[in-house]
């Protein structure tokens, strides 16, 4: 075993690998991680360069084409208005990604540094952050949003609005689950040994805690982008976000349900990107949990 | 303190009880096949005690658990294991448990999980025994009550009714002990019953050991890596390495005629109590294979000083050395006879500083201690939290370290040792006295200055696996405390490679993660990090005890060098007083936050003052069957008062023997008047107010 050890290293080139470059490799193979990966750059390329590509703008109505099945001139079929599902679907992508991506990474860091901050510092700060949590958790979000939502501004940027305020309720939950898991981190070693070392609390807190915590962080992360989109729907009732004649996975989605049994292409197009996001985001988490995981079997070896 | 046997033996003393043939164990694992035992033969007699020793992987627990019948269903067993002549290999699990229990018995290592916690004891006995039998309530009540007197717990009437967590570690593993005889067993089967206690508790435990044995006759297979307990109990010894039994033979064969050169290596890697050794210790470079896909051969030979091409090509047979019953493992057996380990694992050289040479008056302070307390608050209450009172961790101490030297730091879990080190590594404001590093009082520091000082003060941890950030490379983890205190990227690079190769590690290995490392290496990782910062004090906090003990020898020889390379001040924290003495040049032993005795090591050792010093060095078994026959052990009574609620006077006066046979005006004064330390000859200190040697008196009581 020894002997193996000694010839592997002397093979090796002596260049040293740094950790994101071990992280890296690691992730690179995970064929389905990979897979992912390729299939989110696709979907970002398609919300890009689609409404350039197709022939049919989503505003656009053909006046000759109500709820028309797909056909070759309407790939996805048309909806009640006489607007392409392709075209709409297309649109609907681009706004729904950044919402989704946004919330999600927003939620999941808010989630992560007060949850680990609260549990490593403890004391007052704890207190007053639990307090908050469980405030957040109590209030019904949709009341507050729709109390908050009059003041609100109108317009184009007001979908930021939207990801504020998802993000604002999404995290609570998450923050409690990071505080418990932080109550038993910060007590190993490996804490103490960068405590002694002299370590600033933020540092220890984003070195070694987080990482320790990260399955867990990119698993709700991954999570929390279908949550987004889904929800988005509902707040756009209230006038926030994605209003018509602009839309989004969620409001496509959320009109095309009703008639999912008579009309099903108009809700199928949109159903289908949004799992397909979703299963694309899960496998990249999933590649990027097993690689920064080195106890992990299926990251193979560093 | 006897009790009526529950049946009539099958078997007369001297005759076989228990008889192993060609045990083979195999479970499947990730990795691949898992031959975990590998042919081990033994006949274990009626009454007899043998011991099977080995390291971590060795296959001696998966030896037990095939034993018992306990293993898990996808294990593949072959072989023959016969008890009463009646083979246990093939039984089914209903036939097996009709056994288990009754003929044959199990005490594990932890007693904090092997007894359930929402029945009472009692309850717990009583079923262990009508499991096997039919006797009413009140006897086996009756019987649960007499098996709780014999292994020694106080008030059996009244503790019978008590639940597991109202006992302490030591007493769980006495009740461990009653229910493991409550049937009479043949043989009885101990996996590590002492590892997890302290010293004098195991002391204890052993004792109830031999007297359960006594009282039941009953035969004992005492799985242990402690090569002390082995001297101390057993008859015949197995040694296995690997999952083969590499040499068996009687505990003096074994002591003192080793033919295998495991075996020999492994005795002389122990650092002795009783024996002052300094310079380096023998080491068995390397570490134990994994039993999973091993090469063909003796599985020692990339250990082994004395291997040859036949040792590659084929694995050797147990064959009969000079007795019939004392036979080991090894194509070069003839060669090895009378060889020692100083002349098959000679010690490697050391570095020794110039400072050793100066006298200790004369080298600067490093660190001071005066008058050191830690005191918690013991709260209780929902919503008004109120102070109920006060856990006295730390009860004022005082001592200093010098340059250059190592302060070893004893006692007992719950003595404060280790709230002693975070004060030290906390530099902050202690409840009461200073803490001094280089001169600099630490409660006046500032949040900048405490960070500079951090670089003269690191800290090797117990557990080699917790104390490594397992999602950062290696590189990462050294370079870390370089990295927060300003050193530049290419110097870190430089740096990083040499700390490796001073910690004896391959620098090519820098970007691996710490899990694929062993822990003797994992531990050596833990000290490169520590270094990194050319600290001037280095605190270790039981660095060796996680260790096997083959590896353990490699880490202390480790330590002592780097201490005379680079002039490092060592304060050590162990359990095991044998590192002590080896490593140590003063010792400060500890007693419910207090030091009780300090001075130079071989002063405290050869002559201690204190009576619980004298306990605690009586209390540890020596790896010498001879000198273990012959010592007269002095057993303390019951367990370390609670340090919220500590005795008057001398805190120790509850446990001690001495204080015992002392007269009534005497005994008013421990009970009354806090005793300090006073210095007696030379270098040593002892606070007791009847200080001195044990007399024979004292020992007669008991």
């Amino acid at each position: 075993m020894s002997e193996l050890v000694v010839a592997e290293a002397t093979i090796k080139p002596q260049r040293r690998l740094t950790r994101g470059q071990l992280i890296w490799r690691r992730f690179l193979r995970n064929k389905t991680a990979v897979f992912g990966a390729a299939g989110i750059i696709f979907l970002v390329l398609l919300a890009l360069l689609g409404p350039h590509l197709l022939y049919w703008k989503f505003d656009d109505i053909d006046t000759g084409a109500f709820l028309a099945p797909p056909d070759s001139a309407h790939l996805l079929g048309t909806t009640q208005a006489g607007r392409d599902v392709l075209a709409l679907t297309v649109r609907g992508l681009s706004k729904s990604l950044l919402i989704g991506f946004l919330v999600a990474l927003m939620s999941t860091s808010i989630a992560a540094l007060v949850g680990a901050s609260a549990a490593y510092l403890g004391g007052w700060y704890e207190r007053a952050m639990l307090w908050i949590i469980d405030l957040l958790l109590v209030i019904p979000s949709f009341f507050l949003i729709a109390v908050a939502s009059r003041g609100a501004p109108e317009g184009d940027a007001s979908w930021l609005i939207l990801v504020v305020l998802l993000a604002a309720f999404a995290w609570p939950l998450s923050a409690r689950v990071v505080r418990s898991m932080t109550l038993s981190i910060r007590e190993r070693e490996y804490v103490l040994a960068a405590k002694f070392m002299g370590l600033s609390a933020f540092r220890i807190i984003v070195r070694h805690i987080l990482p320790n915590a990260s399955s867990l962080l990119i698993i709700d992360a991954a999570l929390g982008v279908g949550y987004a989109i889904l929800s988005e729907t509902g707040l756009s009732y209230f006038g926030f976000g994605v209003q018509a004649p602009d839309t989004s996975l969620g409001t496509l989605i959320g009109e095309g349900s009703t008639m999912a049994t008579t009309f099903p292409w108009i809700f199928l197009g949109p159903a289908t990107v949004l799992v397909f996001l979703v299963m694309c985001v899960n496998a990249v988490g999933d590649g990027l949990r097993d690689a920064l995981d080195p106890s992990s079997a299926s990251g193979g070896r560093a | 303190m006897s009790i009526q046997p529950l049946k009539t033996r099958r078997t007369q003393a001297g005759q076989t009880v228990l008889s192993v043939r060609d045990l083979h164990v195999t479970f499947p694992s990730e990795a691949g096949l898992v031959r975990a035992v590998r042919g081990l033969s033994f006949d274990l007699a009626a009454g007899e005690t043998m011991a099977i020793v080995g390291e971590s992987g060795s296959g001696k627990s998966v030896t037990s658990l095939a034993v018992m019948g306990l293993h898990p269903p996808t294990t593949r067993i072959t072989g023959s294991i016969k008890l009463h002549g009646e083979e246990l290999l093939g039984q089914n699990d209903d036939q097996l448990s009709n056994l288990r229990g009754r003929d044959m018995a199990m005490i594990f290592q932890d007693p904090l999980s092997a007894l359930t916690p929402v029945y009472t004891v009692g309850d717990q006995i009583v079923e262990a025994i009508q499991a096997h039998y039919d006797v009413s309530n009140a006897k086996a009540w009756q019987r649960a009550i007499e098996l709780l007197d014999l292994v020694g717990i106080p008030n059996p009437q009244t503790r019978v009714k008590s639940f597991p967590f109202e006992f302490s570690g030591g007493m769980r593993q006495r009740v461990m002990i009653a229910m493991a005889i409550a049937n009479d067993p043949d043989v009885i089967i101990a996996d590590e019953p002492t590892t997890a206690l302290d010293v004098t508790i195991q002391a204890q435990v052993l004792e109830v050991l031999k007297t359960a044995q006594k009282e039941t006759g009953a035969a004992i297979i005492m799985i242990t890596h402690d090569l002390g307990v082995v001297a101390s109990m057993s008859e015949r010894v197995v040694v296995m390495y690997a999952g083969r039994p590499v040499e068996t033979g009687s505990v003096d064969d074994i002591f003192y005629q080793p033919r295998m050169p495991y075996t020999i290596g492994l005795l002389g890697t122990v650092p002795r109590l009783d024996q002052s050794t300094h310079g380096a210790l023998p080491v068995l470079e390397g570490n134990p294979p994994s039993v999973v896909e091993l090469p063909p051969g003796c599985p020692f030979v990339p250990r082994c000083p004395k291997a040859v091409d036949r040792c590659k090509a084929s694995e050797p047979e147990l064959e009969a050395t000079d007795s019939p019953t004392h036979t080991a493992a090894c194509h070069r057996l003839a060669e090895l006879e009378g060889q020692g380990h100083a002349e098959l694992f000679p010690p490697p050289e050391l570095t020794t500083s110039e400072l050793a040479e100066l006298p200790r008056e004369q080298r600067p302070v490093v660190l001071e201690l005066t008058d050191l307390k830690r005191h918690y608050p013991l709260m209780k209450g929902a919503i008004y939290r109120r102070r109920v009172g006060t856990v006295y961790a730390v009860d004022g101490i005082d001592l200093d370290l010098r340059q250059g030297e190592t302060l070893g730091l004893v006692g007992e879990s719950g003595c404060g040792k280790s709230t002693t080190l975070l004060e030290i590594l906390n530099l902050g404001k202690p409840t009461a006295g200073a803490v001094k590093v280089q001169g600099r009082d630490t409660s006046t520091l500032t949040r900048h200055e405490r960070k500079e000082l951090r670089r003269n003060l690191q800290v090797v941890f117990q557990d080699p696996m917790a104390s490594l950030d397992p999602r950062l490379p290696i590189f990462d983890i050294i370079a870390e405390p370089m990295q927060v205190h300003g050193y530049k990227q290419a110097d870190i690079e430089l740096r990083v490679r040499d700390l490796l190769r001073l910690v004896g590690l391959e620098p090519g290995h820098a970007d691996r993660y710490p899990q694929h490392f062993s822990g003797g290496q994992r531990q050596r990782i833990g000290i490169a990090r520590a270094l990194s910062l050319e600290p001037k004090v280095m605190v270790l906090d039981e660095p060796v005890s996680a260790l096997d003990v083959s590896i353990q020898a490699g880490v202390i020889n480790l330590l002592d060098d780097l201490q005379g390379k680079l002039g490092l001040s060592y304060v050590f924290v162990a359990h095991d007083l044998a590192v002590i003495r080896h490593i140590a040049d003063r010792v400060a032993v500890m007693y419910l936050g207090k030091i009780v005795e300090i001075g130079d090591v071989e002063r405290v050792y050869n002559d201690p003052a204190h009576p619980y010093t004298q306990a605690l060095l009586s209390a540890i078994p020596i790896p010498d069957p001879n000198t273990e026959r012959t010592r007269q052990r002095i057993v303390l009574s019951g367990d370390l008062p609670s340090p919220a609620n500590p005795p008057s006077g001398c805190k120790f006066r509850t446990r001690c023997f001495r204080y015992a046979v002392l007269d009534e005006a005497s005994q008013a004064r421990c009970r009354d008047e806090v005793p300090d330390l006073v210095q007696r000859v030379g270098d040593q200190s002892a606070a007791c107010h009847f200080a001195g040697p044990v007399r024979a008196d004292e020992l007669a009581t008991r």
